[in-house]
């Protein structure tokens, strides 16, 4: 009979550890590669604030244009949910927020676990007489991507002085079919940034 | 002091007063191992090795932004590769604290790795997970080489993936904490009862604070803590492992904390609350005595601290009358001073022929 001592079961210990970790990895790019592509605004808030560390803070956030309305919804704002997105030209947008998947599925082209809040434009008035455009800003389970040095120097650089209104940075997230989101990659002024194994 | 430094003054007072032969002398001192000195060859091999260390570790920091992905997890792997194969070669040449060592720092690198992991490849998800999973590893590492220091790294990262992230759920450090008493008094390991009778009391804290009937469970918890307290006193007499002083330790620790936490729930009003806090106050000056008569600075230490949180509570309680607290206090004090004086008398009449 094979006896194991100390040594073996440490190394059997630690042939376990990697291999979860591998396969942690490997799950993660098989189930990423799987997922339906969206891309979703995120709101170019002061660039110094948004890369922290070599990383870029995701905050998903669409215009609502004057005359438009806030997505319909069957539960409080912010709470989580279901979101439908629908695509709208080359893009997703929040379509939908239900508590429930089957509520949001009908709704969107595809559905994904979050939350989200709203705020409404304003019609023109004695004070604004332009009015002003609303806005809704998703929170995913997704909140940072990771960029080198280099990566990082250059989005800070294409996210500057963007002009009110224009959206030029936006997120690529993988939707899993939990609805659960994973990061790909983002768009900054038109170039594509993904996240590769190399 | 060092112990054979202690030996050598007293055996050199036992030989002057007659009570040992002065030719023993070499020979009894000889059965004591003097404490390992490390020469100037050795600490200069030790130096180097940090500094060799250190430079490599500067060396992938200042190029870990040019690496691609992948050859950054590999060197992830490796790191924890080298701590674990390190840890199996000192087991197999039988040498335990390396061993030890080394298993604490692969559960250790092993925690950092699942971190940098999900920082290289984007994959979301809670900060509690990673914790908890990371303390999982480190559990099955400490347990394959009866590693104490992993399993102390276990604990903790379990205990903080549970209570401070995930907030509301501590089941897993309960479990972990019982089969942490369990390796301690295996291995024979003082320093994992600490650790495993610091996650018992933290975890059955959690478990009582849940119950919605907290003054009933915390006495329940109270009272069977200090069964346990009195049987890890009956067993640490006559075991030379340390494990259980320090169980019995932790376990007043537990009993005064519960019985404190009985107290200042919702569910004490009214006319319990200053027996209660007679009851804590003398719960408290008992530990003091039973820490100062079993020379054991744990519970004694337990006992002052709750010594003064009781003095303090009960100057709260009665609206800071100080009338009425000074002879709450007069009381308390001449009944500490009486059962001082009894104590005293039942041991001189112990001591005498």
């Amino acid at each position: 009979m094979i006896q194991f001592g100390l040594p073996q079961r440490l190394i059997a210990a630690g042939a376990v550890c990697i291999a979860a970790l591998i396969g942690l990895v490997l799950m993660e790019g098989a189930a990423r590669a799987a997922g339906t592509e969206v891309i979703v605004a995120m709101r170019p808030v002061d660039p110094r604030a948004l890369l922290t560390g070599h990383y870029v803070q995701l905050s998903f956030d669409d215009a609502i244009p004057l005359g438009g309305a806030c997505p319909p919804t069957d539960i409080e704002s912010g709470a989580d949910g279901w979101i439908a997105l629908r695509k709208a030209g080359d893009r997703h947008v929040v379509a939908a927020v239900m508590g429930a998947r089957a509520a949001a599925a009908p709704l969107g082209d595809v559905v994904v676990r979050g939350a989200a809040t709203c705020n409404p434009p304003s019609p023109p008035s004695t004070e604004v007489k332009t009015g002003q455009p609303g806005n809704v800003t998703m929170r995913l389970a997704v909140e940072r991507f990771h960029a080198d040095q280099d990566e990082a120097v250059a989005l800070e650089t294409a996210m500057r002085d963007v002009p009110d209104g224009e959206t030029r940075l936006f997120a690529i997230l993988s939707i899993g079919k939990d609805g659960a989101p994973r990061t790909k990659g983002l768009i900054v002024d038109g170039k594509r940034v993904d996240l590769t194994w190399f | 002091m060092a112990y054979r430094k202690r030996l050598e003054r007293d055996l050199d007072r036992w030989i002057a007063a007659g009570h040992v032969d002065a030719a023993r002398r070499a020979a009894m001192l000889d059965m004591v191992k003097a404490p390992a000195q490390l020469d100037a060859a050795a600490a200069l091999a030790y130096i180097g090795a940090v500094l060799l260390g250190l430079a490599c570790v500067a060396l992938v920091a200042a190029n870990w932004d040019g690496m691609p992905r992948l050859l950054r997890f590999v060197l992830v792997l490796a790191l924890f590769i080298l701590a674990i194969g390190g840890a199996a070669w000192a087991a197999l040449k039988h040498r335990p604290a390396l061993s030890n060592g080394l298993a604490t720092v692969a559960a250790l690198v092993f925690a950092a790795a699942v971190g940098l992991v999900g920082q290289i490849f984007d994959i979301a998800g809670k900060p509690a997970h990673a914790l908890i999973g990371a303390g999982v590893a480190a559990a099955l590492i400490a347990l394959a080489g009866r590693s104490t220091g992993a399993a102390i790294v276990s604990l903790a990262l379990i205990g903080l993936g549970d209570g401070f992230l995930l907030g509301d759920n501590l089941w897993r450090l309960f479990a972990a904490a019982l089969v942490g008493v369990a390796a301690a008094w295996s291995w024979r390991s003082a320093p994992l009862a600490h650790a495993a009778g610091l996650a018992l009391f933290i975890s059955v804290a959690w478990l009582c604070g849940r119950s919605g009937a907290e003054t009933a469970w915390f006495l329940t918890a109270a009272l069977l803590t200090v069964g346990l307290a009195a049987l890890a006193r009956w067993r640490g007499a006559a075991d030379d492992t340390g494990v259980f002083p320090v169980l019995y330790g932790w376990a007043v620790w537990g009993a005064l904390a519960y019985l404190v936490a009985a107290g200042v729930g919702a569910d004490l009003r009214g006319g319990a609350v200053i027996p209660h806090r007679l009851v804590w106050l003398a719960a408290a000056g008992a530990a003091v005595a039973l820490g100062r008569h079993d020379r054991h600075a744990l519970i004694t230490a337990a006992g002052v601290l709750f010594l003064i949180g009781a003095a303090m509570t009960l100057l709260v309680d009665l609206g800071v009358n100080l009338l009425a607290a000074a002879g709450l206090f007069f009381v308390c004090a001449l009944a500490a001073m009486v059962t001082g004086l009894v104590l005293r008398r039942s041991a001189g009449g112990k001591a005498k022929p």
